[in-house]
């Protein structure tokens, strides 16, 4: 009996020195392991090449945008292969909170639009986890053009376009990120009687990242309901193949696509050119700023 | 009578655990604070994650941190700092271990201020150096504030900076650290 008693006193000692004995070490390890990890740059900038990413701007930043596509390659040596031709997108954005951009900007194919993001989840691992990033994208635009038709000119109701979109991403590892697009454009006048106004799209890209501060890229949008137009003309889905270069606050994005177009009424709804046909050149350039600094 | 005793020492050695573990404190929301001045432009970071434990009877004390989670002013730094610098995909922790010098000396039953000085291995970017650094113990009721601020030299850690930017970073950095260390319970 009282060799028990020993035997269980000693176990109940060595039990409390081994617990005492944890490694601190370990131990800090396991609460790092409890501690929740966000991915970050899953996108280098908030668009993938034509289309959105499922980034926004950090809080305080200020996005200056300046888009550009020039002429289809086809058009010869005439006009530079393409080159003295312009499209521009020009935008301001900015990172209200850590969760919300909004924006606006101007297209010159007569649009101005009024863009807002939001961020409804977050991929993570750790404590929390979760899969995917959720965005959701919403953008007005604005017909500007004055219309041959004058009657039409004062339609003010009729100028407006709606873009609704939910962006679904995952960063796969370091350099691999996919995303997928649902989106739904509402088009409140259309070209002519026949088009639609509702459009339907899936949105489907990535990025993969061959350095630290260059990736390759690829955007492809399936749209629903623009073939088979009025005067046996149709139009095509948007592909854009490109890269991202990084510079301190800049990110250049070149691109060989087959729209023109830059907002997302417009490219899903008006681009004429088929890829295999119609291809040209584009860039996008953004030059980040940090407003409302705080101070330490 | 001797069952009794005998049920005492073994409830002793049973709640000794205990005791034992009241010498470590824990935090798991200290903060650190870096800066990189330079004449071009000031980029700073913190992270309010940084995990640490305290054995106040050893002196030994452990930090750990996901480089991660540092959030920045600078809307444009996290991206550059994870990916560039830190290179936080092969090297996602950054953590120190060491022992605090003279611990014996300070009374933690009394409140109040100690200067100490901390030795040990400093880890970040993969890179494992010895350091001592001064810092500051004060003790309250039931818990103790660390703080400590020192410098890093990037290049002690293999930090490159591509040439374009080398005049936006600096090469040596200002660190902040501050802790509120409770007693651990486990």
């Amino acid at each position: 009996m009282k060799k028990i008693y020993l035997i269980f006193s000693f176990a109940i000692a060595f039990l409390s020195y081994s617990l005492a004995q944890d490694d601190l070490s370990s131990l800090t390890d396991q609460a790092l392991a409890n501690t929740t990890e966000y991915a970050s740059g899953t996108f280098f900038t908030t668009r993938l090449l034509t289309g959105q990413s499922s980034e926004i701007m950090p809080q305080g930043g200020l996005d200056f945008r300046i888009h550009h596509r020039f002429d289809e390659f086809k058009s010869g040596f005439g006009k530079f292969y393409g080159l003295d031709g312009s499209f521009s997108y020009l935008s301001l954005e900015y990172g209200f909170t850590k969760f919300m951009m909004a924006g606006f900007g101007r297209a010159n194919d007569g649009y101005f639009n009024f863009l807002d993001k939001i961020k409804l989840l977050r991929q993570s691992t750790g404590e929390k986890n979760m899969p995917i990033t959720l965005v959701y994208y919403v953008e007005s635009a604005v017909d500007g053009k004055t219309y041959d038709n004058s009657a039409k000119n004062n339609d003010f109701t009729g100028r407006l376009n709606f873009t609704h979109q939910l962006i679904i991403s995952r960063m796969f590892n370091s350099r691999l990120s996919l995303l997928l697009a649902p989106t739904f454009v509402h088009r409140n006048m259309v070209p002519a009687p026949g088009y639609k106004n509702d459009l339907y799209a899936l949105g489907i890209g990535g990025r993969y990242k061959i350095f630290n501060t260059f990736s390759i890229n690829v955007e492809y949008y399936y749209v629903q309901g623009i073939k088979n137009l009025p005067g046996g003309t149709e139009n095509f889905n948007p592909v854009s193949v490109g890269c991202d270069i990084q510079v301190a606050s800049h990110v250049f994005q070149i691109m060989v696509t087959n729209t023109e177009r830059m907002i997302e009424p417009s490219f899903l709804g008006q681009t004429t050119g088929e890829f295999s046909k119609s291809l040209r050149l584009g860039f996008n350039i953004s030059q980040v700023f940090t407003l409302g600094k705080k101070k330490k | 009578m001797c069952l009794k005793i005998k049920i005492i020492i073994i409830g002793l050695l049973f709640f000794s655990q205990f005791g034992f573990s009241q010498n470590r404190y824990f935090t798991k929301t200290g903060t650190i604070y870096f800066m990189s001045h330079t004449d071009a432009i000031d980029i700073d970071g913190t992270n309010k994650q940084v995990v640490s434990f305290l054995d106040i009877k050893t002196g030994e004390m452990v930090f750990g941190v996901l480089v991660k989670s540092f959030e920045f002013t600078l809307a444009t730094a996290s991206e550059h700092f994870n990916e560039t610098y830190m290179e936080t995909h092969l090297y996602p922790k950054a953590s120190f271990k060491g022992i605090i010098k003279d611990i014996q000396k300070i009374d933690f039953s009394k409140p109040g201020k100690y200067d100490v000085v901390v030795e040990g291995s400093l880890t970040i970017h993969g890179v494992t150096k010895e350091v001592s650094e001064k810092g500051t113990l004060d003790v309250k009721e039931n818990e103790i504030e660390a703080s400590s601020s020192f410098q890093v030299s990037i290049n002690d850690y293999k930090i490159t900076v591509p040439k374009l930017v080398e005049a936006r970073v600096a090469k040596i950095v200002d660190v902040k650290v501050n802790l509120t260390y409770k007693p651990y319970q486990k």
